[in-house]
Order: structure tokens, then sequence, then C-alpha cells
């Protein structure tokens, strides 16, 4: 072995100023794979559709009869467009627009000011013809749910329950769906 | 650099090599690997990854073949019977229990009235009972919870069926499937 200068012969070694990251890296690298085997990908929703149940006790046959304060609405699909049909609003068609295009925005419009006429009802009926794509009734149910930011009389949710549950309690238009014609 | 230039040579002295090795140790650079950005990135990813992991732990799965539609509503997934509605046929907790013809359900399939799909109604009929012996056979414990999820392109002629047959069976607190729309 080759004789070293005398700067070079010195067994201090200096301290490892750096940080090391790899455990960090290992515990991070760790977190990741699992929150990524178990996000969803595809977040999946559901929408409530109860089917019509026929009163059996007397608190509920009491309900059904109870029409005070409350208006039918009946949506109509078919190939050419919508058709509405209530107790205040009468009766109005919505045809397809230029491309096929469902006029779900119109629909909305008219649905925000037939819930003016009367503030507690909250149920809508779907009406599609055999035809009808499942699709379009989603659509149609997601124009009656709710107010949006651009309508008459919408509240904005508070910052802490934005993306929650509990924000449904807002804007509420006509919430309780069932499907009729089965 | 000038250390690299009076290296070159063949000739150079004695002390000139020391000072150029003195010179090299002086400006050489680290060969590690910087991981600081990579950490960086990770932190990012972890940080989003954590915002939208959803605490409810949901044991929802989409089916195979088969497109939601995509809707605004914001109700999480409850557990509940999966009842599946592909273009080719239906499954029930992903067995599959009637196959179509050309879209549509077979009239062999169907009972008398051309709506009941018979083999389905039998099959709720057997979740029903398993469903109510659980509950210690208390009749009130029985909610009749059933989620559908069906591609998003199949007619309400056929979707009705399949819906009139839960009714039958009981299955009244029926939900959709849907995909959550980004507003």
């Amino acid at each position: 072995m080759a004789a070293r200068k005398p700067s070079e012969r010195t067994n201090r070694t200096r301290p490892d100023d750096q940080l090391n990251l790899t455990p960090m890296i290992d515990l991070i690298t760790c977190l990741m794979f699992y929150l990524l085997m178990f996000a969803s990908v595809m977040p999946v929703v559901i929408i409530d559709a109860p089917l019509p149940k026929i009163a059996s006790t007397a608190d509920e046959v009491r309900k059904a009869k109870d029409t005070s304060n409350k208006m039918e609405v009946m949506v109509y699909i078919n190939a050419d467009g919508f058709r509405v049909r209530s107790d205040a609003g009468g009766e109005r068609s919505f045809p397809l627009g230029p491309e096929k295009k469902w006029p779900t925005e119109e629909l909305h419009k008219f649905l925000v000011q037939l819930k003016t006429k009367s503030p507690n009802t909250k149920d809508i009926t779907l009406m599609p013809n055999d035809d009808t794509p499942y699709f379009v009734m989603v659509d149609v149910m997601d124009a009656a749910r709710e107010l949006k930011k651009e309508d008459e009389g919408f509240k904005q949710v508070p910052v802490d329950m934005i993306g929650k549950p509990e924000s449904e309690a807002f804007n509420r238009l006509f919430p309780d769906v069932s499907i009729g014609g089965i | 650099m000038a250390g690299g230039g009076s290296s070159g040579g063949s000739s150079s002295s004695k002390h000139g090599g020391a000072f150029t090795k003195k010179m090299k140790g002086r400006n050489a650079i680290a060969a590690g690997l910087s991981l600081t950005s990579m950490l960086d990135i990770l932190m990012a990813l972890l940080f989003y990854l954590l915002q939208n992991f959803s605490a409810v732990k949901s044991d929802f799965s989409v089916g195979k073949d088969l497109t939601l539609p995509a809707s605004s509503a914001m109700q999480t997934p409850v557990p509940a019977l999966q009842l599946v509605v592909t273009r080719q046929a239906i499954l029930l907790d992903n067995k599959e229990i009637v196959r179509f013809e050309n879209g549509d359900v077979k009239k062999s399939d169907l009972l008398g009235d051309g709506v009941t799909i018979r083999e389905l109604a039998i099959q709720l009929k057997k979740q029903k009972e398993r469903s109510q012996i659980q509950g210690a056979g208390d009749p009130e414990a029985w909610v009749g919870n059933i989620v559908m999820q069906a591609d998003k392109d199949l007619p309400f002629n056929l979707l009705k069926k399949v819906i009139y047959t839960a009714g039958v069976t009981d299955f009244v607190m029926f939900k959709l499937a849907v995909l959550k729309k980004e507003v």
C-alpha cells in the first residue's frame, strides 16, 4: 500500500449532516399503495327511488290521503322530449333540442317555477316510455332534485358541509322520485 | 476549468499533481441521488389520496360489462343486495340469473303476467327468507333494500320488468347506483 501524505493521515470521520430520507420514503410508499388500493377509482353514489307501497297502517293511510299544500308533478318522457303535467302549472312540453339533445335545462327551469307555487311538494313521478334509455331517466332525476347556483332561492351550502350528505338539506326541489308506469 | 487544464499534460511536476488533487477534492460534486424532489411529489400525492379517501367502508363493486349513468347525486352507497343489469344478463349478488335474447328477457323466462321475471323472483324470495332468518324472525327488521346497477343505455321496457319483479318480492326500497358526476 502506498504511503499517504500527512494531510491524508487522519482517522477522523465527519458526521453525516444530511437527513436520512430512506425510512420516510419507505413509509410514504407503503401508505400510498394502501390508499391507492382502497381508494375508489369510480366514485359510485346512489339515488333513492322507492317503489310505491300499499298503505297498511292508519298513519300511512292518513299521510297518503293528506294532499293539502301538495301538488302532483308528473314528467312524461318519450322519443320527442319531455311533457310535464301538474296541478298548479297545467301541462307543458319540452321537445328535443338540436342534435337530439334532451332538454333537461329547460325542464329544470320549469320545475323551479313549479316549486315556488307549492314549496311543500317534494314528490315527482317519472313516466318513461318503453324505449326511454336509463340515462335519460337519471338526467331527469338530476334536473328535479335540487336548485342550481343560478336559480332563484339558491342558498350557499356552508363550507364544512360541501360534499357531505348533510348538504342535501339545502336547495331541495323535488327530491322524492317515483318511477311510474310499472 | 483551470484545474482541468493543468492536470492534462504528462509533464506535470510532483507539486503540480498534489495541487490538482486538492483542487479536485474541493470542487467535487456529491454523487448521491437527490431524493428531495421525489419526496415532494410523494407527499403531494399522499395528501391528495388522504383527502379523497373515504372513511366509510363500502363493499360496493361495479359490475363488468356495464356503464353506469352519471349523476349529480351525493348519497353514498349502503350495504344492500346487489342487482346488476348488463346488456346481456341479470346478475344477483354476482351470480347470473337470467340471460337476455335480442336485448330483452325471453318470453319463456317471464310469468303469465308478461312482466315478472320468474327466476329473478325465485332468487329474490330466497334472499328475503334468508334475511328474515338472519333478522331473528322479526318481520319489522325487514327493510327491503336493493341496489340496482344498470347499463346507462338499457331501455325502460327492460328495466321495468326488473323493478316490477323486485317490487312484487317486497324489495321496495329501491336504489339506483350511478357514477358521481364531477361538478
